[in-house]
């Protein structure tokens, strides 16, 4: 049409994207190439120059380091534990606050407030209820249950962690869930209300189906941000992964290996492999839930 | 010299959407643009408003080519189907942007939006913002928005579907008024042929991309040009039936009819074979005698002052026009007589009419 | 029916009391004594109730320069990407331009890159630019986000193209018409964003972790963990700590959390 107008509208969409696409590229895809290339050399932080390149020894030393199976197999285990739990209360409170009570907002608040909390003030909060003489240890004690450190045992530190975890993160996917059962219309219910459904079958037969999307949303994010999670295990065990390793995750073995080690070249490669295991961890969900459709 | 011209103009998207559009309105006239859904009214008018791109062909108003101008130039004001009011102005700021702007004089504009807003009825209004308003009452400020433009050419795109039948009503006439009022050319888009019939000076019927025809709404009634005119215009639709001529005998399935003396030179170049059309006003209820169909009443669709009847016969559909107190009860068996005076005959390959009176 | 009702409520208090509980029981810590602290039976109510834990972490540590930094970096992300994020969302949404697909999905896909992998190279990066230790490296790479992209593209999506056309009749360019009309529209996602970003950046830990090494320089975060570091078993010291980072969140929190949840929900799915 109007020349000038297209021309007008291109001349925006530039101007609109330009900051963006600049803060992607120098902050993030570049420096993702950067990774990559370094993840191929011994790479020396101070002489950039003197690294070697040494191909995919990186790659291949991962497999026969103790360490990092260890952080894969914690990892994996914190994944598989906190996942469906958070998961599973999730989506229990979603369908409680939905539900027609009083006081929705205070639940709604009081459910969320973790998720909005710094880490460190989370991390702080739990090491001392954690504590050999915390509250925690204080309330098991009229169950019977002995005082544990929680946090320098090697059994206890991890599953401690992963409640940690849920604790703070139900909320948000609460809220996902929410929103999801939000969008599903009030004359969907009223029409089970006439068809006979009562609660348990309403949940299994509507809300539950209806909500997949959401579902698999939630699966997706859950178990990124499982595989991804640094902040309060950094803080927690001082960096360190300890007792014994027994709380070594992937990231914080990369942090260990770059910041600590200086073989960022090693934690590179390490980065490249938790990125690739995320991924195909996505892509498998996705075959999955994709499988199930057609079914 | 028309006010607005299409000459030969095309839109393609994927598909023809409009096909070699000749349109000529005069200038201060009301044209209304009809059709179903899909038929390429409202892109016209996109086209004719700088909205949409022209394929092939040009659009011209007054003595300027505006093909290829900027919607704001063309001096074309329009009236969307969702009003598309800014949500978060108030209506004063809503009338008043488009003239801002355009850097108008700020005594000018509170001079027109004042205006605007009597003429409208929106005074008491201007603080409010859209949200607080009836459909009715938007509507009105979607009309305010376009008048204090003082545009050569105003656009309406299915203005008055949104609202409900009482309201449709009555801003049909308030439009009509305001029309009377400004005296400006109007393009008017709808798929309502009621709405069509009761704004229009001129409607043009399109279907699938083509203009069907263009004329006074009582023309397109009497004389339509074709059976796709005939079937979209007039409430209940017209009834078409197979018919053929014996002689002077018209005959169709269900019935057959003398044509007097006087009408025979009409029919010289006809087919054998044809459709012919008649409308539910047309038929009446009669006693059974020579020329009137037996048919069994299917359904009376009440109307209050009249009343509808379908009637079926030999795989015949019809529906004729009845008093409400001469409604026959459900199968009863009754005979319809069709008045041949105001038959219309059409082409069974082309849809053409056949006789032009 | 009262019976369900009521093991609703009943669940529902249960777990109120286990996201509240932790926040309570901390918030009571930071106004006890070392003696009450660590004793035996523990109590919810601090007695003697003391603010001496409060004025010792103002007079003897830079919490408030702490809180400053945390501010200002907060602040300067939180600006940044609620009018960045929309003109590209907006861009991405609406704007006709030769390419759009193809960057939407490059944008979208940033989104599945973890700040792991890169957080070695931009180490690198902002230590030869020398922005180690400075407000630049916290807040020039998080002036944009993928996620808020999206966010705002995802509403833009919904806005009637009408608008636009109408504005467009109204003499307006793409630039006025995203200022004056189609910006205004998107204010509930830009409340939503600005809760977002200034949370994310308030509360981050490891990028400024990473990237701030002189304590002036800290921020909150980073303050209070080194700070735990130091005084490790004084718990009513360090409560008082976290409540420094916990409280504002909390009250920003409550007071827009409808904002927040609505956030939320409109990125969630679709």
């Amino acid at each position: 049409m109007n020349l000038d107008r297209a021309r007008a509208e291109k001349l925006a969409a530039f101007l609109f994207l330009l900051p963006i696409l600049l803060t992607l590229v120098v902050f993030l895809l570049g420096p993702m190439l950067y990774a990559f290339y370094i993840s191929f050399h011994e790479f020396s932080f101070m002489v950039p120059k003197n690294s070697k390149f040494i191909f995919l020894d990186n790659y291949i030393n991962l497999f026969s380091d103790d360490t990092f199976l260890t952080a894969l197999k914690n990892t994996a285990f914190y994944s598989l534990g906190v996942v469906p739990v958070q998961m599973a209360i999730a989506f229990l409170l979603a369908v409680c606050v939905n539900s027609d009570i009083k006081g929705k907002t205070f639940f709604r608040v009081a459910f969320f407030l973790p998720t909005v909390t710094s880490s460190v003030a989370v991390s702080l909060m739990f090491m001392w209820m954690y504590s050999k003489t915390g509250i925690v240890n204080y309330l098991f004690s009229f169950f019977g249950i002995p005082a544990v450190d929680w946090l320098n045992n090697i059994h206890f530190a991890l599953p401690a962690l992963m409640a940690l975890a849920v604790w703070t993160t139900v909320g948000n996917f609460m809220i996902i869930y929410l929103a999801g059962l939000q969008e599903i219309p009030k004359s969907v219910y009223e029409a089970a209300d006439l068809d006979g459904l009562n609660a348990w079958q309403r949940l299994r037969f509507i809300t539950w189906p209806l909500l997949k999307n959401t579902t698999y949303f939630v699966l997706i994010m859950s178990t990124i941000g499982t595989f991804q999670v640094f902040d309060t295990f950094y803080i927690i065990t001082k960096g360190d992964g300890g007792p014994l390793d027994s709380t070594m995750t992937v990231v914080l073995y990369i942090f260990k290996a770059a910041f600590k080690h200086f073989d960022m070249g090693y934690a590179s490669a390490m980065a490249f492999m938790l990125f690739l295991v995320i991924f195909g961890l996505s892509i498998a969900q996705r075959l999955f839930f994709g499988r199930e459709e057609e079914a | 010299m028309a006010a607005v011209q299409f000459k030969a103009v095309t839109k393609t998207f994927d598909t023809t959407v409009v096909d070699k559009m000749d349109l000529q309105a005069r200038e201060g006239e009301f044209v209304v643009l009809v059709g179903p859904s899909g038929c390429g009214k409202s892109t016209s008018l996109r086209m004719l408003a700088g909205l949409e791109t022209v394929t092939d062909g040009s659009i011209h108003i007054g003595d300027r080519d505006v093909t290829a101008l900027h919607p704001k130039d063309r001096g074309v004001a329009m009236v969307f189907q969702d009003y598309a009011l800014y949500p978060h102005l108030t209506v004063e700021e809503n009338i008043s942007l488009g003239l801002k702007v355009r850097k108008l004089d700020p005594a000018e504009i509170t001079e027109r939006v004042a205006s605007a807003a009597k003429v409208l009825e929106l005074e008491k209004f201007l603080s409010k913002k859209p949200g607080q308003l009836s459909g009715g009452q938007r509507q009105r400020v979607a009309m305010g928005r376009a008048i204090v433009k003082r545009p050569e050419v105003y656009l309406f795109d299915e203005p008055l579907s949104n609202l409900d039948a009482k309201l449709r009503a009555q801003l049909r006439i308030e439009i009509t008024r305001l029309h009377r009022r400004m005296k400006k050319t109007v393009f008017y888009v709808t798929h309502d042929q009621v709405e069509a019939m009761t704004l229009a000076d001129t409607i043009a019927v399109m279907n699938e991309g083509k203009i069907q025809q263009v004329g006074p709404p009582m023309e397109l009634y009497r004389h339509p040009k074709n059976r796709f005119v005939a079937s979209f215009i007039g409430t209940p639709q017209m009834n078409f039936l197979d018919a053929e001529l014996d002689g002077l005998t018209l005959k169709t399935k269900i019935f057959s009819l003398r044509i007097p003396d006087g009408l025979a030179t009409e029919f010289t170049d006809f087919p054998k074979h044809f459709t012919l059309g008649c409308r539910p006003h047309d038929i009446s209820r009669a006693a059974a005698g020579a020329g009137t169909a037996a048919m069994s009443a299917d359904m009376v669709e009440q109307r209050g002052a009249e009343s509808f009847l379908h009637c079926v016969q030999d795989g015949v559909s019809i529906v004729a026009r009845c008093e409400p107190e001469d409604a026959p009860s459900p199968g009863e068996n009754i005979h319809l007589r069709f008045n041949l005076a105001r038959f219309h005959y059409f082409d069974s390959e082309t849809n053409e009419r056949l006789v032009a009176r | 029916m009262t019976r369900g009702r009521g093991l609703l409520y009943l669940l529902l208090g249960i777990y109120a009391a286990l996201t509240l509980g932790p926040f309570l029981w901390s918030l009571s810590a930071s106004f006890k004594t070392v003696e009450a602290v660590s004793a035996w039976p523990p109590t919810l109510i601090p007695r003697p109730f003391t603010l001496e834990n409060y004025t010792y972490l103002l007079e003897k540590l830079p919490f408030l320069r702490w809180m400053f930094n945390s501010l200002v970096i907060a602040g300067i992300v939180t600006v940044a990407n609620v009018f960045l994020n929309a003109m590209a969302g907006y861009a991405l949404a609406r704007l006709r331009f030769p390419g759009r697909k193809v960057l939407f999905w490059i944008i979208i896909g940033t989104m599945m890159i973890p700040g792991q992998v890169v957080i070695i190279p931009v180490f690198i990066l902002l230590s030869k630019l020398g922005w180690i230790d400075s407000y630049a490296a916290l807040t020039i790479p998080f002036l944009t986000s993928a996620f808020g992209v999206f966010m705002y593209r995802q509403f833009f999506l919904g806005v009637p193209k009408s608008l636009e056309e109408a504005a467009m009749l109204d003499g307006m360019g793409p630039f006025q018409t995203f200022f004056r009309i189609i910006l205004p529209l998107a204010k509930p996602v830009m409340a939503a964003q600005a809760i977002f970003m200034f949370l994310g950046s308030w509360n981050g830990f490891m990028w400024p972790a990473m990237l701030l090494s002189t304590p002036a320089m800290y921020t909150l975060p980073v303050g209070l963990s080194s700070f735990q570091g130091q005084y490790y078993t004084l718990w009513n010291l360090v409560m008082a700590g976290t409540m420094f980072v916990t409280a504002p969140v909390v009250v920003v929190f409550i007071i827009f959390q409808r904002y927040f949840i609505q956030g939320v929900s409109t990125t969630g799915i679709k």
